[in-house]
């Protein structure tokens, strides 16, 4: 039995073994890692890339003062993109699940439909969720737009919900008493953060300043544009995200507001991929030199 | 000789849902094309499963049946001169490069002809097969498409192997990238990988070794079977659900049920949310025992053979544990607090952006609802409609409907209940939602019925007046529906009413077409043939349990003879009046001179029925008025026999043409009888 940080090992070590590059979480807040520009920038244009990581994903509305066994405000995805995805994809994915230890054949598991969408990045796919006995524990994604713009080649999104394996493979109903390592537990190490956190977004964030700093940080990210500086101009884009996210939870934003704020923050991403697939194209597409797609014709330009 | 096709596309996991509409379309696409190219078989079959798509033909033709073509020359009177080929045969037969000794003489109906014929051999069906079926495949259209490999090709889900065999032979297809092959895929996890095929029964058989049932029949089969067994052992039955077995048919390729348990305190939460859970979230069959109350067990269908370590069972037991551990306690505490006191949060739900918030839509339905009581005559009471309507929507801010949505309404229902509301009002807030489909049941209640309508004909005029108008098979809002619901209830209740006054400034010509379109569709569903149909609509139809009972009384009364012939001629009449209307006003004064008897007692049946229609449409006896009219046939025909219309004096010949006028009106309370197709022959 793996307790989580032996889970998220075993399966570093798997991606890293298939090639994948073994990134870190952004150190910007985001509520899911796809917004990582490790997938959001990198699925954009025509170079491959291969990468997995963790990413604490911060979900302010999901928080329950950590009292709720299944439910958090942060919790942690396995996310792999493989740009383009191999014919075996889904084969390799399995076997991803028997390096964590579980045997397959002892089990049921089903790929059901369930084609992600992710409005304020301009983004959708179609794919499946992957249930385990019933358990819903991966999101399986192939990504056919993002930043409005259409894709590819296509990427082969794998996002893991570390918890929820983590609590199958222990066989716990309340997430907080799963192993971190053989010597503390997760509430040990998160639940003072659920709750504090919990509380903050709920309570006592100050909306007027967060209401200040989306405006700050959306005209930043334009700003940025203009100058062509992409990379930054994204990050102050997800500022905008969880900002808005914030005060969501905290019921600052209006019925009406709240299109309209997330039509904003789409904008920015939107703007931020074009430019993105822009600058690359200038760079000379780094990554493209010599490779050709697995159907063999030449990578046309296409976004 | 006639051989067996059969070809697969494996593909990564379908959607469900999808699944059995795809292989009707992929079996019609091939039969049509087995018909187009003139190929003969005995039949088509679609089968598949979650990874891949068969379609198989037991026999089929090894190709076209050959024809024999021929070009004509010219006559034989001119084809020779003196015994020698005359300059036209010799002509002809240059100009088709053949011999002259090779033409051949033809007799047709023209006389005699040297002419050429050859046969042309019908193409092989591999040959036909090969260029049809990728064509086929490529054709074929799902809700949601992608791409994988080449943005210009869109599919379900990537396509992964190809087998497409006729007798022996392998037909070379090409998709996507993949090319056709002798292997198939087994089950992803019991499965040996790729497996080696040939005909189609060694496939099937094959397959089943390596986990894969094929045939959807035979995977519900034991599914069926198995659930039977199961609740055979519990002395219980299933909570049967067509839709919940069609899904769990294609998720599986090898279906097996495992039984599970909950404990025992979940069964304080409500039948209907303890179902919901375990069907809509985890494609659970819910048990009930023989007196209909639910067991604390559940039926799951795992994709695989067996649970021999009870690991799969556990698994299950786990997640809905969890999932009835949210919802009783959503139970306990979003009872805390009143509908009424969540009344105000509606103002920050969004109903439509360009209709505003539920807030908005409850007073929409507020006033709506006091219009349909009247019009329905439903006399619900006031105080208790009032309240329902107020109520109706508080559920969209409690934390069960957030996490269960498909129970909006139900838990409104409920919570009303604990709030201490009448049967009266829980019902009606229970039911809002009802009919969800033209095979659901009405609300129960009048109170719901009205409750019902009015949410639903909200939606659509609300729509309608912001341009949301459903157009050809986009109707994203489902006004389509919602319509159909609103018809459903009155003609269940059997409520007069008047879409005219309902929908007040909202009835516009569009607003009209499309109710009568809806109606018209409901009526079709009922048996109603199209020119019943029309009948009845083309006089209006407001009212549309009215509407019903006059459809009724046509198909009731239409095998008779007598109003076979009645309805002849009054088609007739419409003829008459039309062309007279056309021709202009008929002048003069009525004159009562030359009256014949044919006409007067037509006259005389006339003045008689009128009377008594009057009656008989008061109580709505409509199939007594076309008895009656059917009765007026011997007059009728009299009348046209012995009476010329068109009289040359214009004062008789007005006096005949308001005759006609008056007959035709009298008797069209029930429906347009000429629109009534009469079988001649």
């Amino acid at each position: 039995m793996l307790n989580f940080q032996d889970l998220v090992q075993s399966l570093l070590n798997f991606w890293g073994q298939k090639g994948c590059v073994l990134q870190q979480p952004y150190d910007v807040e985001v509520g899911a890692g796809t917004m990582h520009p490790e997938t959001f920038l990198r699925v954009l244009g025509p170079e491959p890339y291969k990468v997995a990581y963790v990413e604490p994903s911060r979900r302010p509305a999901d928080g329950r003062y950590g009292e709720n066994p299944n439910r958090l405000e942060k919790h942690h995805q396995m996310q792999v993109v493989l740009k383009p995805p191999p014919a075996d994809i889904q084969n390799i994915y399995l076997e991803s699940l028997t390096a964590m230890g579980i045997n397959l054949k002892e089990h049921d598991i089903k790929f059901e439909e369930d084609n992600w969408e992710a409005p304020t990045l301009g983004a959708w796919g179609v794919g499946w969720q992957v249930m385990l006995d019933g358990q819903e524990i991966t999101q399986f994604t192939y990504f056919q737009q993002a930043g409005g713009l259409d894709l590819f080649p296509i990427s082969g999104e794998i996002t893991y919900g570390l918890e929820r394996i983590c609590m199958f493979l222990n066989d716990v109903d309340n997430v907080y008493d799963l192993p971190w390592n053989n010597e503390v537990t997760y509430r040990e190490v998160r639940h003072r953060d659920e709750y504090e956190f919990s509380k903050y977004y709920f309570e006592s964030a100050d909306t007027a300043m967060y209401f200040r700093m989306f405006s700050d940080w959306e005209r930043e990210s334009q700003r940025l544009l203009k100058e062509g500086l992409v990379l930054a101009a994204y990050e102050c884009c997800l500022k905008c995200s969880h900002t808005f996210n914030i005060l969501d939870a905290r019921g600052a934003i209006s019925v009406t507001e709240r299109a309209q704020i997330i039509g904003r923050v789409r904008g920015l991403a939107v703007a931020v991929a074009k430019a993105y697939v822009e600058s690359r194209k200038q760079q000379g597409y780094p990554l493209l030199q010599g490779l050709r797609h697995e159907s063999g014709k030449e990578i046309s330009h296409a976004v | 000789m006639p051989s067996e096709f059969y070809m697969e596309i494996g593909c990564e996991e379908i959607p469900a849902r999808t699944m059995a509409r795809s292989l009707n379309d992929l079996r019609d696409r091939v039969e049509k094309l087995l018909k187009e190219e003139k190929l003969t078989y005995d039949r088509v079959e679609a089968i598949g499963s979650a990874r891949r798509f068969v379609v198989r033909v037991p026999s089929l033709a090894e190709r076209q049946e050959s024809r024999s073509e021929r070009v004509m020359g010219p006559p034989a009177s001119i084809a020779f001169k003196d015994g020698q080929p005359a300059p036209p045969l010799i002509g002809f037969a240059k100009k088709n490069n053949v011999a002259v000794e090779a033409l051949q003489k033809f007799a047709t109906e023209k006389g005699e002809y040297y002419g050429i014929e050859s046969v042309i051999e019908g193409g092989s069906s591999t040959d036909i097969l090969a260029k049809g079926l990728p064509e086929i495949v490529r054709a074929m259209t799902f809700p949601k498409m992608m791409i994988w490999m080449d943005p210009s090709l869109r599919f379900s889900r990537p396509l992964r192997w190809i087998i497409s065999r006729f007798g022996e032979q392998r037909i070379p297809i090409e998709l996507f990238g993949v090319h056709s092959a002798g292997y198939s895929e087994g089950h992803r996890i019991l499965g040996s990988g790729r497996v080696e095929v040939g005909s189609y029964d060694d496939f099937v058989a094959k397959l089943e070794q390596n986990f894969v049932i094929v045939s959807q029949e035979e995977r519900r089969k034991k599914i069926e079977r198995e659930l039977n067994d199961e609740v055979g052992r519990l002395n219980g039955r299933i909570i049967g659900d067509d839709k919940l077995l069609e899904e769990v048919v294609y998720i599986n390729e090898y279906p097996t049920i495992v039984r599970g348990r909950f404990e025992e305190r979940f069964l304080e939460l409500p039948r209907e949310i303890l179902i919901t859970v375990m069907k809509e979230h985890q494609k659970y069959f819910a048990v009930e025992d023989e007196h209909g109350k639910l067991l604390p067990y559940f039926l799951a269908v795992m994709n695989t053979a067996s649970d021999s370590r009870g690991l799969i069972r556990k698994g299950h037991e786990r997640v809905l544990r969890a999932r009835l551990t949210d919802a009783l306690f959503f139970w306990e505490v979003d009872r805390k607090q009143t509908l009424e006191d969540r009344r105000p949060r509606l103002k920050s739900i969004v109903f439509q952006e360009k209709l505003g918030t539920y807030a908005d839509k409850v007073k929409r339905i507020a006033r709506l609802s006091k219009k349909i009581n009247t019009l329905t005559k439903a006399k619900v009471d006031k105080a208790a409609l009032e309240k329902a309507v107020q109520w109706s929507k508080s559920d969209l801010t409690a934390d069960m409907v957030r996490e269960f949505t498909d129970l909006q309404g139900i838990v409104g229902g409920l919570y009303a209940k604990h709030d201490g509301a009448s049967e009266e009002v829980w019902r009606a807030i229970y039911d809002q939602y009802r009919p969800q489909s033209m095979d659901d049941r009405s609300p129960e209640t009048k109170s719901g019925a009205v409750l019902s309508i009015s949410d639903k004909l909200d939606t659509v005029l609300g729509c309608f007046s912001v341009g949301l108008i459903p157009t050809g098979s986009e109707d994203p809002l489902g006004l389509r529906r919602a319509m159909q619901g609103v018809i459903k209830v009155l003609l269940d209740h059997k409520l007069p009413f008047s879409m005219a006054k309902a929908a007040g400034e909202g009835f516009t010509p569009q607003l009209k077409q499309f109710y009568e379109d809806r109606l018209r569709f409901i009526l079709g569903q009922r048996g109603f043939a199209y020119d019943e149909i029309n009948a009845v609509t083309g006089i209006g139809c407001d009212d549309p349990s009215e509407t019903l009972d006059r459809a009724a009384a046509i198909q009731r009364i239409r095998p008779s003879a007598d109003f076979e012939a009645v309805s002849m001629a009054f088609k007739r009449i419409k003829n008459i009046l039309k062309q007279a209307e056309q021709a202009g006003q008929v002048t003069g004064e009525i004159s009562s001179e030359g009256l014949e008897p044919a006409e007067a007692e037509l006259t005389a049946f006339l003045e008689g029925a009128k009377l008594k229609i009057e009656k008989l449409e008061r109580g709505r006896k409509y199939f007594k008025i076309l008895e009656t009219m059917a009765g007026g046939r011997p007059v009728i025909d009299q009348f046209f026999e012995k009476i010329m219309v068109m009289h040359q004096d214009l004062s008789v010949r007005k006096r005949r043409l308001l005759l006609l006028g008056s007959l035709f009106a009298t008797f069209s309370r029930v429906a347009d009888i000429s629109e009534i197709v009469v079988n001649k022959s």
